[in-house]
């Protein structure tokens, strides 16, 4: 019978998910290139100008002049954020309020199968389809990172040692050439596998508030402006919270606050076993980072919240009454 | 035991009754109907025994599984047609009908394909393409191929032609000879004539007369005006319908025209009773033979 659940919900999502894993390959692949194609020293002056601004993100804005941290930016730019949203509450929406709005509830609830079962195979189908959507998106950016190259000016040097000292002086012996470097050499992907666990609990986070919305609703179009507009409301209190030390409070009343993949990345470069942190001892905060919980602390926060949703929606979904098709 | 049996089941939305105290006893190897006009609580009665609304009050079960705390297994009995079926839009009627099968513990795909085929339903479509009457079969050859012990069908002839109309109750009639149960909800008396052995009619969610059809086929129905002119007393009225045995119940009306209508049901056969009606001195006289409709009639219009 799961077997027959889960086949329906992956028909009725097939292709939204394989919409969204080719999108989000390709425009992790096609950052990564586009990033390639620019000397990132020569954006220096115009993030100068940006400086007032720097408080909006959570990394020093120098570093985005490396390829590491300009390429963590990709978790916050909109086509990537959005669909992850679109899966989470498309689908999230679709489990109760969605079925009741197309009438198809009712027939399959006349079946022998139980409510909470038939929640926990569309969860199943949402999250495992979540889930691969985050690793299209670490992939895209790996096989990027593993296939892309960029230029650098390299100019020749000879190292000339001091007497009766320790040290050695670089001396450059000749013009500056154009040297093409593996991005792999300057880049290790795999520090994006922690920011790509953030999306996941950010998408996991939203899916469980869709699917609890879904199940206290039966309009699906309310479903959807509801878990659209809470999104909204978030990410402006995520924008006040930024703002100013006044406001900053506003951080605690909004989930966003956990999704810091840019920040993972920054925080981990010198250890990269700190992104799998779950506390972050106080020594260790850092301006950028200056949470108690660790880059897998907040994963796992998000990842709570969601759980928490999707307990409170099976709980709504049960006690509820199946009003006939509208 | 009973194969579906409630006792003082009731449905609120605040104010608003759907269903009070609903005590229903349905024998196993009948076609149980039921019959009110919309709003009257058929397929909230239908909805509450299924699972899908959590009674206010009362209990009920099917095939001695409870309702509330044994659903699931209640369910497992069970084959329902939905008032307003529903199905998957994008998937081909050969390819639900499998889905399906395979979801009923009774689903027998084998016996969906061949009800579909009597119905004479093309399978190779999707449900989109499909027209209403389509879909309606396709609903239908989910419901009636599941070998469940009780069926439930909230208006299974509508959208359909006379022909289907015709299978569909020549194909519930085989559901009753295999011993299952089946809960028949209609508003086309025609269908619950042909085919029911009981029947329950419900008038604003309560269950207001309970019917058993073996007893309606010998009786007639006669209503008529008493011609202008004649008075009678009640006590006058009571002694004209004493002398009658055959008298099964008997109404008078008084019309806003304060004309004076009568309603009789009376059983055998008219010649046994004709003379005794021409001593009534009644006029506009209509004679029906024993229906459901005219019962129904006289909760749902009673002043016809």
């Amino acid at each position: 019978m799961n077997r027959l659940l889960i086949q329906k919900s992956l028909q009725e999502s097939s292709w939204l998910l394989v919409a969204c894993a080719c999108l989000l390959f390709l425009f992790c692949w096609v950052n990564v290139w586009l990033l390639c194609q620019f000397d990132l020293q020569q954006i220096e002056p115009l993030l100068k100008q940006l400086k007032p601004f720097e408080r909006f993100i959570p990394i020093p804005l120098e570093q985005l002049l490396t390829y590491s941290g300009s390429l963590s930016m990709v978790f916050h730019e909109p086509v990537l954020v959005t669909c992850v949203l679109v899966w989470s509450i498309a689908r999230g929406s679709d489990a109760v309020s969605g079925e009741i709005n197309r009438g198809t509830l009712e027939m399959l609830l006349a079946q022998p199968i139980g409510r909470l079962r038939w929640l926990a195979c569309h969860t199943t189908v949402c999250t495992v389809g979540l889930a691969l959507l985050c690793g299209l998106a670490w992939l895209g950016l790996a096989c990027s990172i593993h296939t892309q190259s960029v230029r650098q000016e390299v100019a020749p040097t000879v190292d000339i040692s001091l007497p009766l000292l320790p040290w050695s002086v670089p001396i450059r012996v000749g013009p500056a050439q154009q040297v093409e470097t593996p991005l792999a050499m300057l880049v290790d992907s795999s520090r994006f596998i922690a920011p790509a666990c953030n999306l996941f609990g950010m998408g996991f986070f939203v899916l469980g508030l869709s699917l609890f919305l879904s199940s206290c609703d039966r309009y699906r179009w309310r479903t959807l402006g509801i878990a659209i507009g809470t999104f909204v409301i978030q990410m402006l209190l995520r924008l006040l919270s930024k703002a100013t030390d006044a406001t900053a409070f506003f951080g605690y009343f909004t989930f966003l606050s956990a999704y810091q993949p840019d920040a993972m990345v920054h925080f981990a470069r010198d250890n990269p076993a700190a992104a799998w942190w779950l506390l972050v001892p106080s020594d260790q905060r850092t301006l950028s980072w200056p949470y108690a919980l660790g880059p897998l602390g907040m994963t796992l926060m998000l990842l709570v919240g969601g759980s928490l949703w999707i307990m409170l929606a099976a709980w709504r979904f049960r006690s509820r009454d199946i009003p006939a098709p509208l | 035991m009973w194969a579906v049996e409630t006792q003082g089941l009731s449905k609120s939305y605040g104010d608003i009754h759907s269903l009070i105290d609903c005590d229903l006893q349905i024998a196993a190897g009948s076609v149980f109907g039921l019959l009110g006009p919309n709003g009257a609580g058929k397929t909230t009665l239908l909805r509450t025994l299924l699972g899908f609304l959590h009674p206010t009050r009362g209990s009920g079960s099917i095939a001695g599984f409870d309702i509330l705390r044994d659903n699931l297994r209640a369910r497992r009995q069970v084959a329902y047609l939905p008032g307003d079926a529903r199905l998957m839009r994008s998937m081909r009627g050969d390819r639900l009908l499998k889905w399906f099968s395979g979801l009923h513990p009774y689903g027998s795909w084998d016996a969906a394909q061949e009800v579909a085929q009597q119905l004479d339903l093309e399978l190779q479509r999707r449900v989109m393409f499909m027209s209403t009457g389509m879909r309606q079969k396709l609903a239908l050859s989910i419901v009636l191929g599941c070998q469940a012990p009780v069926v439930m069908l909230d208006e299974p002839t509508a959208n359909l032609d006379p022909n289907v109309r015709q299978t569909v109750l020549r194909l519930i009639g085989e559901i009753r000879s295999q011993g299952r149960t089946v809960i028949l909800s209609s508003h086309i008396f025609g269908d619950i004539d042909e085919t029911c052995d009981q029947v329950a009619i419900l008038k604003s969610g309560e269950l207001v007369e309970h019917v058993h059809m073996a007893e309606l086929q010998h009786t007639h129905w006669v209503s008529a005006h008493v011609a202008s002119g004649v008075s009678r007393s009640p006590q006058q009225w009571q002694e004209l319908v004493d002398r009658q045995p055959l008298i099964v119940s008997h109404h008078r009306h008084r019309s806003a025209a304060h004309s004076e209508r009568i309603e009789l049901q009376l059983k055998g056969e008219p010649q046994q009773w004709f003379q005794w009606l021409s001593e009534l001195q009644l006029t506009n006289m209509q004679i029906q033979r024993g229906g459901i409709r005219a019962i129904y009639e006289r909760y749902h219009h009673p002043t016809l």
